[in-house]
């Protein structure tokens, strides 16, 4: 069986003037859960939009579970998708839009469904108008894990949740969904609170998949150095200035390697070094 | 899809229900509040008129159009959107709820009506929008639909897909209209099927591509829009294209100007021309055998955009007589124009001899001399034609008190000159009078006596014969009429049983042979039906014939013929006689060639296509060396042996 859940070669997507996927890879295997950092309009929503088969690419390929994107809806029966901002139907309650959803997916579970909203604290017979934010963040939730889908495609997943419903979701929900085997590509701004779920995490940039790290990199070989300068330095790959004034500079350094190698260079007087938090490793990644 | 369109009725039934509550609703208010004039039935049919007229389009504008703009809405893609269907699956849901609910609240109209049109006689506007009614409602909701989709607006793209809906269906009534007038120009059911296919297949292919371009964002959005408005265009096409082939085919369309009126005193037109009118561009002409042209009303260019939807086609009464010197004497009255009186020929030209402008009915009249008697406000005046250039010598003329009593109450009008030209026809030349006691025929110097009185003491057109001057008169004979021959240097005699006077059922053809007809003039053969060719019993004329040299032929029968020649129909008339052999038109369709013999060998000849005579006398003029035939593109010329083409 082949364990490829997903793969894009050369995505290409522009709105007018404006290309937002400049030839984009990125492939993600079972059970894998690959985090996609990238700033606002940076591309992700449309990246998403694209393999959930919502919306063509201009150029390049998709293969989503064995599926091309065709403009047949089959993709989405069997994707999982949490938008950002989560839409049903306001006339509708909890259990109607979940009701509605099982006539489409043929796996949909009602039992688990309605589970889910006793787990999370949605009353089924609430009306969707009347939902709050965070409401309709769990019923987006559930709706996209009911029938459960062997790739989920998380945008912005937490936005709008509670801090007990988040840690909820993070500790409890996708944890079992990774133990089950399930792919998920998550897409988040507070990447940072996803850290202990993520195997990979795929810098989006320019449209293209900028840089493409492990978790366990991220969390083990990203280092602080703050340094003393004796003379003007010339930055290797992998080990970007965070700031500091005269002679004293702070940089993050991304490798152990690359540690070693800046720690040779004549121009450091001598350095502290400590790890730097995934919170702030995102934040370079990003260029903030 | 059937879960999506209960979505999408869920979505829009508070105006759906709104909408069909205000139907029913209205059934009590229209009996609530009925006129005292009106019964129950009749209040109730008139609000289901409302509605359908103007309540329901506006309502499928309503649901049609919020469904559109709904379908393209952010709010409705981010909750459908998600869902496993194809996008363009999930638009079209919209579309068909909307198609469903019109069908619902046009059903429950019709059945509140009884399911029947509630007029008691449709006029032709009435029963063309009905028999397009389906088709003018689908129109509207397929691209109130589309229009409000691609404009993500409702009230635009309603207003849009009603202007487009006049934008069709204008050009499709007019060309509907000409149907009516018999004008089959073009193939106009081809053009509404080919304008319902290409309103259905460009909002859907329109539909098509707008989701491609605006949902999936696919590229060359520009091109798609712009092919997108291509398509929702192209079922305007056919009827504007048809109609501009119409108007340019009706241009050509040619009829004879006709008399006024046609009895025993209307003089013979001049022989060897016609006077025809192109109804359509108000051009009327006087044409030779020869082809020779002369213009009598020029076309008439400004007729207003109103006109170029409805075309209304002027038509002229008119007469020809020919003149002492040979040269044609031409009266024409079209009813927005002063009435003309013209001389001259087809080949030199004409000249104006005199308007008319307070004439309201004039005829040009034999007598001692030609003249023109014309009606006035204050009376009848009549003016001797004579050639020249001298000015009309014109005089009142006297009425007898009822006749003046009947035509100021507008009828009557033929009595008035009956009386008036009786007096002008006595002593002219070629006319007899009859004796007070009806017995005795007098003209010139000559007199003949028959054996019955005559059943009109009416003065009596003769017909030239190779002898002379000829009188055929209609005697009493016990309870039935004989008809007598009353030639030049002879006693009258016996010629045909039965009652025969000109101008009823008795004619000259153009070369002088005379002929008469029992039983009736039209034929009718056979009847085409869904379900094959039905004969019906063949009821046709027989004809009397007096030919130049005095043979008679009596209860001469074309039955045979007819029976042979595919869709004979219409009036058939005898327009020459050459060595034993008959010419005879059928309709406007045929020209046959036959022996006395009725069961002998015939030729026919099949004469280009004229207007059909459901309303209209013959287009057909006999000259001496060929006939004349007013026909759709024009004016056309067959000669006795089959050679024909266009003048």
């Amino acid at each position: 069986m082949n364990d490829r859940i997903l793969e894009t070669k050369g995505l290409k997507k522009a709105f007018g003037p404006k290309e937002v996927l400049k030839g984009l890879n990125l492939s993600a295997e079972r059970g894998e859960v690959v985090g996609i950092l990238g700033r606002n309009g940076s591309g992700k929503t449309t990246l998403f939009s694209i393999l959930l088969d919502l919306m063509s690419a201009d150029g390049g390929s998709a293969e989503i579970l064995g599926l091309r994107p065709d403009g047949s809806g089959r993709l989405r029966g069997l994707i999982g998708y949490v938008p950002e901002k989560p839409a049903f139907h306001g006339f509708m309650t909890a259990r109607e839009v979940l009701e509605f959803r099982a006539r489409f997916f043929r796996h949909w579970d009602m039992a688990k469904a309605l589970d889910l909203c006793r787990k999370l604290e949605l009353d089924p017979a609430s009306r969707v108008s009347a939902m709050s934010k965070g409401n309709l963040a769990k019923l987006a939730w559930i709706a996209a894990t009911a029938h459960n889908p062997e790739l989920l495609l998380l945008d912005e997943p937490t936005s709008g949740l509670d801090y007990l419903v988040r840690d909820h979701i993070l500790n409890g929900l996708i944890h079992e969904l990774t133990e089950g085997g399930r792919t998920i590509i998550v897409a988040n701004h507070r990447m940072g609170e996803m850290g202990g779920i993520l195997d990979r995490v795929c810098v989006l940039k320019d449209g293209a998949i900028a840089a493409n790290h492990n978790a366990a990199f991220l969390t083990e070989e990203v280092f602080r150095a703050a340094a003393r300068l004796e003379s003007p330095v010339s930055l290797p790959a992998g080990v970007v200035a965070l700031g500091g004034g005269g002679a004293l500079r702070e940089f993050a350094v991304f490798g152990r390697e690359n540690l070693e190698r800046l720690k040779l260079d004549p121009a450091f007087a001598g350095a502290e070094i400590s790890p730097l938090s995934l919170e702030d490793s995102f934040k370079v990644l990003l260029g903030e | 899809m059937k879960n999506l369109i209960i979505l999408q009725f869920r979505k829009s039934r508070l105006p759906f229900l709104v909408l069909a509550g205000a139907v029913l609703l209205s059934v009590p208010a229209a009996l609530l509040f009925r006129p005292d004039s009106f019964t129950g039935a009749e209040a109730v049919n008139i609000a289901m008129l409302f509605w359908a007229l103007a309540g329901l389009p506006l309502a499928i504008m309503t649901l049609a159009g919020t469904a559109g703009s709904d379908a393209a809405s952010d709010a409705s893609r981010a909750a459908e959107q998600p869902l496993p269907a194809s996008q363009y699956r999930q638009v079209l849901s919209g579309l068909a709820a909307a198609a469903a609910q019109t069908a619902l609240l046009l059903l429950a109209i019709y059945a509140i009506m009884g399911f029947s049109v509630p007029l008691d006689k449709l006029n032709f506007v009435n029963a063309h929008v009905a028999r397009h009614y389906a088709f003018y409602a689908a129109f509207l909701v397929l691209y109130s639909f589309t229009l409000s989709y691609a404009f993500r607006n409702a009230v635009a793209g309603g207003l849009a897909a009603a202007a487009l809906l006049v934008l069709t269906a204008l050009p499709l009534l007019s060309a509907a209209l000409f149907g009516e007038l018999l004008l089959d120009l073009i193939p106009l059911a081809f053009i509404n099927t080919l304008t319902a296919v290409l309103a259905l297949a460009g909002a859907l292919g329109a539909l098509h591509l707008l989701c491609r371009a605006y949902a999936r964002r696919e590229a060359g959005r520009t091109a798609k829009a712009l092919l997108s408005a291509l398509l929702l265009a192209a079922p305007v096409l056919p009827p504007f294209f048809g109609l501009a082939a119409l108007r340019a085919k009706a241009a050509d369309v040619t009829w004879p100007v006709y008399p006024l009126v046609i009895n025993s005193d209307t003089p013979q037109a001049a022989p060897g021309v016609m006077l025809a009118q192109k109804p359509f561009t108000g051009e009327v002409f006087l044409i030779d055998e020869a082809g020779r042209r002369a213009v009598v009303f020029p076309e008439d260019s400004d007729r207003g955009i109103p006109n170029y939807f409805f075309p209304v086609p002027s038509f002229v009464r008119g007469q020809t007589l020919s003149a002492s010197d040979g040269s044609v004497w031409i009266y024409c009255n079209r009813y927005d124009k002063p009435a003309v009186l013209m001389n001259g020929s087809a080949a030199a030209g004409l000249k104006l001899r005199s308007t008319l402008p307070d004439s309201r009915r004039a005829y040009l009249v034999r007598g001692k001399v030609p003249a023109i008697v014309e009606r006035r406000k204050n009376g009848a005046y009549y003016a001797p034609l004579r050639t020249g250039t001298g000015p009309l010598k014109w005089e009142k003329t006297g009425m007898p008190e009822a006749a003046a009593k009947r035509w100021l109450a507008g009828t009557g009008e033929e009595a008035l000159l009956d009386a008036f030209l009786r007096a002008r026809l006595a002593g002219a030349p070629g006319v007899a009078v009859v004796s007070t006691d009806g017995r005795t025929v007098t003209s010139g110097g000559e007199k003949w006596t028959v054996p019955g009185a005559l059943g009109s003491k009416s003065p009596i057109v003769g017909a030239r014969l190779n002898d002379g001057v000829n009188y055929i008169v209609p005697a009493g004979e016990g309870k039935d009429y004989a008809a007598y021959l009353c030639p030049p240097g002879k006693k009258a005699r016996k010629l045909w049983q039965g009652y025969f006077r000109f101008g009823s059922n008795l004619w000259s053809a153009t070369d002088g042979t005379l002929w008469g007809y029992n039983r009736k003039l039209r034929v009718e053969v056979t009847v085409k039906t869904i379900f094959g060719k039905t004969k019906k019993d063949l009821e046709s004329p027989q004809f009397n014939i007096l030919t130049r040299d005095g043979r008679s032929i009596e209860s001469f029968s074309l039955d045979q013929i007819l029976r042979d020649l595919p869709g004979a129909k219409g009036e058939i008339a005898l327009v020459r006689e050459e060595n034993g052999e008959f010419w005879f038109t059928i309709g406007n369709a045929y020209l046959v060639k036959t022996g006395a013999d009725p069961h002998g060998p015939y030729s026919y000849w099949k004469l280009p296509q004229s207007i059909q005579e459901k309303y209209w006398r013959s287009n057909l003029l006999a000259t001496r060396n060929r006939l004349l035939i007013a026909a759709l593109d024009g004016v056309h010329f067959i000669d006795w042996e089959g050679s024909s083409g266009k003048l």
